[in-house]
């Protein structure tokens, strides 16, 4: 296993998609920081807007990995000195995890600190939250991170064609991210006046799966809501429920699944 | 050398054989085709709402910059990976008749792939919804607008992926550049349409009633800035959201642009293609 992720995270450095990936997101953080300097209100949203824009780059980045994992042949060698399929898989998945966890790290340093440091002070704008909610919120985003990853990992590992493979990852990313935003305000409109929107019961549960199960929606929520995230226990649940069902499913195909 | 018709033809012929074996054009257009039968069941019960169908026919010029930027470069990239285009040159093609057919090819795919997303939408959705509310030829020229940009769109992906071999970098180019146009198409538009002038406003406070003047708006866009940004609201893929929202009367520079962009596209690719390293 400590072999595998010293081989990938070798790979990772030498990536060059990853290092623009954490360009992008430095100068998204940045970007965020400037345009505080003519608004006014609280400072908690934009601190979490790292969420709405890591899972792009993510999927970006694991495409590429991807391509080398299968293209090149690297998986076949792996499990040919000796690599069970299982730390293969996990050794991929948290490499993911962990480049998803550096993409946030490149927003959050630089943006916390700026933004703490020039508008940190100002009555104009201003935090709201207490730290301790802060940092829970912080701990529900990497959730967010690692149910994006696990997802990732179960259709990127289990489809074996070089460029097929990439494509349904960022095609899963963009269904999963697009799909939460509508969803999420849909659900909102409806919580807010039942009587107006005639929902079935099945429409309700697609929009409360893509909303409130699925990453795509929680990044929103947590961007849009920090200031009264009472909803982030019951969300970390349903991302650790995620993150088990998808692992144990891509795991369970991938022992399966013939390399050729 | 063969001449340059016959090696066309010849070329169209092996592609369109191709692309009716293709996995990834079948899926496109199923996914385009799935897309139209759920559309078509979330407006259902909403029948008696004006206009319903003609905003549900309209969400495919959305959805296709996306489907087509991963079809092409899995289907492109295809071509380098079975060394099929190492192929086609060594039997006596000129690259110009093998750039010329896959982009033919790609832009006639993408045409099809709108199509299966019209087809359940009009062949199911005239009849249980009661028509468009536009008049035809309104209909029939956003849809004509609609896959001039489809094509324009294609030029662009066969462009990315006859210039670079790597099917994977490819795909994530092309998928990324399919976004990002889209949303920047959503973000121009929303910019554009901001009012000049925000209008005057009576509110209540402490029980009286204030009248606040009409002011500036700080976010309307003007001068130069505005000018870029008309420019880009006209790019293929921004034009989508465009194309809805003037889909009465779209504009004749909508489909000129289209037009220019592939032609632009196709003269860049080309010239780079005659001059690019084949391994």
């Amino acid at each position: 296993m400590r072999n595998l992720l010293c081989a990938n995270f070798h790979r990772v450095w030498k990536s060059r998609i990853f290092w623009v990936c954490m360009a992008l997101m430095l100068f998204y953080g940045l970007r965020v920081v400037y345009s505080l300097r003519d608004g006014a209100g609280t400072l908690d949203g934009p601190t979490f807007l790292f969420l709405t824009q890591v899972w792009f780059l993510l999927a970006a980045w694991y495409s590429s990995f991807l391509s080398g994992e299968y293209g090149d042949g690297a998986i076949r060698n792996k499990l040919a000195v000796g690599a069970v399929r299982p730390a293969i898989y996990f050794a991929d998945l948290l490499t993911c995890i962990t480049v998803g966890l550096l993409l946030c790290a490149a927003f959050i340093l630089p943006n916390w600190t700026l933004t703490y440091l020039f508008f940190g002070h100002t009555p104009r704008v201003h935090y709201v939250c207490p730290p301790g909610q802060i940092a829970l919120c912080l701990l529900a985003g990497v959730l967010v991170i690692v149910s994006f990853s696990a997802i990732f990992s179960m259709v990127g590992m289990n489809i074996q064609h070089k460029a097929a493979g990439p494509v349904a990852v960022i095609m899963t990313a963009c269904v999963i991210y697009l799909n939460g935003l509508v969803c999420s305000t849909e659900l909102e409109l409806y919580r807010q006046a039942p009587e107006r929107f005639n929902y079935s019961v099945f429409r309700l549960a697609y929009d409360q799966f893509f909303a409130e199960w699925l990453p795509g929606g929680q990044a929103r929520y947590y961007a849009m809501h920090v200031g009264g995230s009472g909803m982030a226990p019951v969300l970390a649940a349903y991302s650790l429920a995620v993150i088990l069902v998808s692992t144990a499913a891509g795991l369970f195909l991938f022992r399966r699944k013939d390399l050729k | 050398m063969m001449s340059g018709k016959l090696s066309v033809n010849l070329l169209l012929r092996a592609n369109f054989s191709r692309l009716w074996r293709s996995a990834s054009f079948w899926t496109a257009v199923s996914v385009m085709f799935g897309a139209g039968v759920f559309e078509l069941a979330v407006s259902y019960p909403h029948r008696d709402q004006p206009g319903i169908l003609d905003n549900r026919y309209m969400i495919f010029v959305l959805m296709s910059g996306v489907v087509l930027s991963a079809f092409c470069s899995l289907f492109v990239g295809a071509e380098y990976s079975d060394g099929t285009i190492r192929n086609k040159i060594t039997v006596g093609h000129s690259r110009a008749a093998v750039y010329l057919a896959e982009l033919a090819t790609c832009a006639a795919a993408g045409v099809l792939v709108c199509l299966g997303y019209i087809l359940p939408i009009t062949a199911a959705g005239v009849p249980l919804m009661g028509g468009f509310e536009l008049p035809l030829t309104s209909v029939l020229w956003f849809t004509f607008c609609a896959f001039l940009m489809t094509a324009s769109l294609c030029a662009v992906f066969t462009m990315a992926a006859l210039l670079n071999q790597n099917k994977a970098v490819v795909a994530i180019i092309c998928i990324f550049l399919a976004y990002f146009l889209l949303f920047l198409g959503i973000y121009l538009n929303s910019r554009l349409t901001e009012q000049a002038i925000i209008p005057a406003q009576e509110y209540i406070e402490n029980g009286q009633i204030l009248v606040r003047e009409a002011m500036p708006n700080p976010s309307y866009v003007q001068g130069i800035k505005r000018t870029i940004y008309e420019v880009l609201y006209d790019l293929p893929g921004c034009q989508a959201v465009q194309l809805i929202a003037a889909s009465e009367a779209c504009p004749i520079r909508l489909p000129l642009v289209s037009l220019g962009t592939a032609a632009a596209s196709t003269a860049a690719g080309l010239a780079l293609f005659r001059r690019k390293d084949l391994k």
